[in-house]
């Protein structure tokens, strides 16, 4: 086949499908999904004043709830770093005879923490009562550090310990001393 | 009332970026075949011709306040977003393989005139089809444009981003590849078949 033949039949067979493809249509779902597209785009451009006025108060709400709690995060940061003040020395009042363990000295990092921690808490008849801190279990050991959880118990259980709560009603609240393994190291009570 | 077509398309883009749903709508379909028909030459599916045009006219919508009509016209703006996204997807598509030993969910529209003449222009349709098809991107959108869409080398050449020159060159480059493919599969078709035998055993 000659050259000229070639490109006579090439030219021929681009028009064949050149006319093929004239007839051809985009079929109609894609100008409906276009235009979808445009109308949900436009639906949330035109937002109405009053909704505008809204967004603008929410925003701004937001915006000042992200300052306090931006502020609120700093103080707290400012709170955590600040050094505990070392504790008031405590009353202790031991009764050996209803403590089968003779009183140990309490360490010093440990009630500092402890203490602390309670002092930041009104402590149970703190204004009006001598604050005592009673043995109940193991020794607190130096370094150890204790949690202090507040409880209401009946005052007939702490007449049972041996301790005359100065409470006048029935439920005393008392401070208890939980060690690292949760158990009770001491309770502090108002007498 | 001013009819459609008079509405030229920079000032129907004007009226696009300023909201007008109506001229929007018009520039669609003004020049949605000619996207979709040269999506459909390039990738040889619907479904993807489809998919393009939609993302070039989703993209048109987006930055129609950034057309400029200085630098080039509507049409070969659309034909440079539409080479874009063919490009992206058949870079994405040359992962995988198809199945489909024909390679085309591609059918021909029915002309007139006899059986046998409707068959072997099918058939010369088919085989240009594939043809094309096989050529590397390059060469293949410029017989897409020139030979088959008639754009002007001027036009392609802004559209492709490439000289005119380059364009030209291409375009030769294309047919020489094209006319060896349909000699060679013309030669192919007129080897005879091998007779089956049925073997005794």
């Amino acid at each position: 086949m000659s050259s000229r033949s070639s490109d006579q039949a090439l030219t021929r067979a681009l028009r064949a499908l050149a006319d093929a493809e004239a007839r051809v249509e985009t079929p109609a779902h894609v100008e409906a999904a276009i235009m979808a597209i445009w109308d949900a785009r436009r639906d949330r451009a035109s937002t109405s004043p009053s909704r505008r006025r809204t967004r603008g108060v929410v925003r701004g709400a937001a915006a000042i709830a992200a300052g306090v709690t931006i502020v609120g995060s700093v103080a707290l940061q400012h709170e955590l770093d600040t050094p505990i003040a070392p504790p008031r020395s405590p009353v202790i009042s031991f009764d050996r005879a209803t403590s089968p363990r003779p009183a140990p000295a309490i360490p010093d990092a440990a009630d500092t923490r402890a203490a602390g921690a309670a002092d930041r808490h009104p402590s149970p008849g703190a204004n009006d009562a001598r604050p005592a801190l009673l043995l109940v279990g193991d020794p607190v050991v130096a370094g150890e550090i204790v949690h202090v959880v507040r409880m209401r118990v009946m005052r007939s259980a702490l007449t049972e310990l041996g301790v005359a709560a100065k409470a006048s009603t029935e439920m005393v609240d008392v401070d208890v001393l939980v060690g690292e393994d949760g158990v009770a190291r001491g309770l502090r009570v108002s007498l | 009332m001013r009819h459609e077509g008079e509405v030229s398309d920079d000032d129907l883009m004007r009226r696009t970026a300023a909201g007008d749903r109506d001229a929007f709508a018009a520039i669609y379909r003004k020049h949605h075949s000619v996207v979709f028909r040269f999506a459909r030459l390039m990738t040889g599916s619907n479904d993807t011709a489809e998919d393009i045009v939609q993302e070039v006219f989703l993209g048109l919508m987006r930055g129609a306040a950034r057309y400029d009509p200085a630098r080039a016209s509507l049409t070969t703006y659309l034909y440079g977003s539409a080479r874009h996204q063919i490009r992206r997807r058949l870079l994405r598509d040359r992962l995988f393989v198809s199945l489909d030993d024909s390679g085309s969910d591609l059918c021909t529209a029915r002309v007139g005139g006899s059986a046998v003449e409707e068959l072997s222009r099918e058939h010369e349709v088919r085989e240009m089809r594939r043809a094309i098809l096989a050529l590397p991107s390059k060469y293949r959108e410029v017989i897409v444009l020139c030979d088959l869409q008639d754009v002007s080398y001027a036009d392609a050449a802004s559209a492709l981003s490439c000289a005119i020159g380059t364009v030209r060159s291409r375009l030769h480059r294309a047919r020489q590849l094209l006319t060896e493919k349909l000699q060679r599969s013309r030669a192919c078709a007129l080897v005879p078949a091998r007779p089956t035998v049925r073997c005794e055993v």
